[in-house]
């Protein structure tokens, strides 16, 4: 009987409990803070900020008067910050499959001490740096062959705000060309490993510029630079070629010899950097499908898409190597849009929708015009009306 | 603290469980969303932080570690409405749980009755008949407060407190003591009002 009771009592807790709050100007009668400024914080930091938080008195006068930037600021230097909302953002587009739940990283790690200390957002793909842990810590630096340092970070649950450094070279005692996330070892390990390094390419435009391969491809894009590895009548058919395979692989392949120096062992689970002279194997590799396509010769790339509107290019339409193909993407007006779009998604909960695109290119060019400081950029994305609504 | 749960714990968990999955699979409440599209769940990072900060526990304690690594793939990974179901309610809830048994095994170590904390009053050595009516009030207030940074309303406090009264019975033993405290805690920390973001 007392079961019966017991279940009959929690249904009923339950079902009132699932009443989602709406958030209303009224402060709350405990904390004196209203919905939105609870919101506000919760959305930025992870966790609520308690009453008890020698930071709350500051915070809630703040918004009670209206400067919205100056308490979404005490949400930016809190902790949880950078140990769960730009953990998260850099998680997701740290992985081919865009979940945030994967072992913390040299790209993340580097994505979140950029923003920490607002460094330009453009230097993410040309600079040569990356993020470790601090002595203090005691673990075993990074290395090419593992994720064992990151991982450690993350499973001893360090304080990634307190913890990570910069590291200057990204790979001390190396020579390798550095192109900051680009040649991050969590990128090699995605994107090139096995394969034909064009996964670089085309990842590297849906994360950057979140722009796909769909939104891209274009058939009557001359396929000149279309290797040699490509079939050109596939199933026996020319036309299959022509009306498909040239539209991604004509833009993609020309930009493919940016990573012509990388290639990641998978035995090794080792990032590897061919030298400035050698072409990785793989861009040459199954010559006899089409003996007159392209031979990659060397780090030379060509953009395809310069004529395309969607990326505001800003950038020479060639180049060589993969720190100026980084320069060519963050210098891009769509970088910028890229970046506020998926601060958006974060922070907002929902992707950007069509008819707030001019709010997109508004936090774009304020992103721009600020000199690309993350930070920032979170925080007026997270107090645009369009994001938690008004306080 | 590590210590055990209470017999009476693990059957009014399941209780728990099972009353939130009854509330939860209609999932009518939702359409709010639909007039709020900024709203959403925490995340199963923001979950785990967000219980550490409300309660002072660490997300270090070996406990919460525990649990956190046995139940972190069935927590909301986005933090995304459409993600809100039994099963991630079910991992939330028992996570706030054992947040919550951390706390009440900590007051329980303490020698008499507790002095602060939401369970200041609560004497965790007696069993629930020396927890007052007005204790019991308090309890639920005190939880409300803590985690849902607001005051409860009056049909909140009356059915938390029905809620400690019915994990009580004749033994009046001390682990009834917690128990009941623990399935306030749990009911208010698990909480989709707690969840939601």
């Amino acid at each position: 009987m007392k079961k019966i009771l017991l279940s009959a009592l929690l249904l009923q807790m339950t079902a009132q409990a699932a009443t989602l709050p709406v958030p209303t100007p009224t402060p709350s009668p405990t904390t004196g803070m209203s919905d939105y400024g609870k919101r506000l914080f919760q959305r930025l930091a992870g966790s609520p900020l308690l009453p008890k938080d020698p930071r709350f008195a500051a915070y809630t006068l703040l918004i009670a008067n209206g400067d919205l930037k100056g308490a979404a600021a005490i949400a930016t230097a809190d902790d949880g910050f950078y140990n769960a909302t730009l953990r998260d953002w850099a998680a997701v587009m740290a992985n081919k499959d865009g979940t945030p739940l994967i072992d913390l990283d040299d790209f993340q790690a580097t994505m979140i001490g950029v923003t920490r200390d607002d460094l330009d957002a453009r230097t993410l793909l040309t600079g040569n740096y990356t993020y470790v842990a601090n002595t203090a810590a005691g673990i075993s630096p990074p290395t090419l062959a593992d994720n064992d340092h990151y991982k450690a970070i993350g499973d001893q649950q360090l304080n990634l705000r307190t913890t990570l450094v910069k590291q200057e070279p990204q790979w001390p005692g190396t020579t390798m060309e550095a192109a900051g996330l680009l040649t991050s070892r969590s990128w090699g390990k995605m994107y090139f490993s096995a394969g034909t390094n064009r996964r670089s390419v085309a990842f590297s435009m849906q994360i950057f510029l979140c722009s796909p391969i769909a939104t891209w491809r274009n058939v009557a894009i001359d396929d000149y630079h279309v290797r040699r590895d490509v079939n050109r009548v596939p199933g026996g058919d020319p036309r299959t070629f022509q009306t498909t395979c040239r539209g991604c692989h004509g833009p993609m392949d020309a930009f493919g010899g940016a990573f012509a120096h990388f290639d990641f062992d998978v035995n090794a689970t080792q990032l590897n950097y061919l030298g400035p002279s050698t072409v990785a194997p793989k861009f040459n590799q199954n010559a006899n499908t089409y003996p007159d396509g392209w031979v990659t010769t060397d780090d030379s790339w060509v953009n395809m898409l310069a004529d395309n509107p969607q990326f505001g290019w800003r950038s020479p339409a060639t180049g060589n190597g993969i720190n100026s193909f980084g320069d060519l993407l963050s210098h891009s007006e769509q970088f910028g849009r890229c970046m506020v779009t998926r601060a958006f998604k974060e922070v907002c909960r929902r992707n950007v929708s069509n008819s707030e695109q001019a709010l997109v290119q508004t936090l774009a060019t304020q992103f721009e015009t600020e000199g690309y400081h993350l930070k920032s950029l979170f925080e007026e994305v997270a107090t645009s009306p369009e994001c938690l609504g008004t306080p | 603290m590590n210590k055990k749960l209470p017999k009476k714990s693990a059957v009014f968990l399941t209780l728990l469980l099972l009353a939130s999955i009854a509330s939860a699979a209609p999932n009518k409440n939702l359409g709010v969303a639909q007039a709020d599209p900024g709203m959403g769940l925490k995340n199963f990072r923001e979950i785990l932080s967000s219980l550490s900060v409300v309660t002072g526990v660490p997300v270090t304690a070996p406990d919460v570690s525990a649990y956190y690594t046995q139940v972190v793939s069935g927590l909301p990974r986005y933090g995304n409405l459409s993600e809100f179901n039994p099963q991630s309610f079910l991992a939330d809830l028992g996570l706030a749980s054992v947040f919550c048994n951390h706390v009440i095994g900590t007051d329980v170590s303490v020698s008499g009755v507790v002095k602060s904390g939401p369970n200041a009053g609560v004497d965790f050595s007696q069993g629930p008949s020396h927890v007052s009516a007005a204790q019991r009030d308090k309890l639920a207030q005190n939880y409300i407060s803590q985690f849902l940074q607001r005051t409860p309303t009056d049909t909140e406090r009356t059915q938390l407190t029905q809620l400690f009264g019915a994990m009580t019975d004749a033994k009046d033993t001390a682990d009834e003591t917690q128990a009941s405290v623990l399935a306030v805690c749990s009911a208010v920390a698990g909480s989709i009002e707690f969840l939601s973001n």
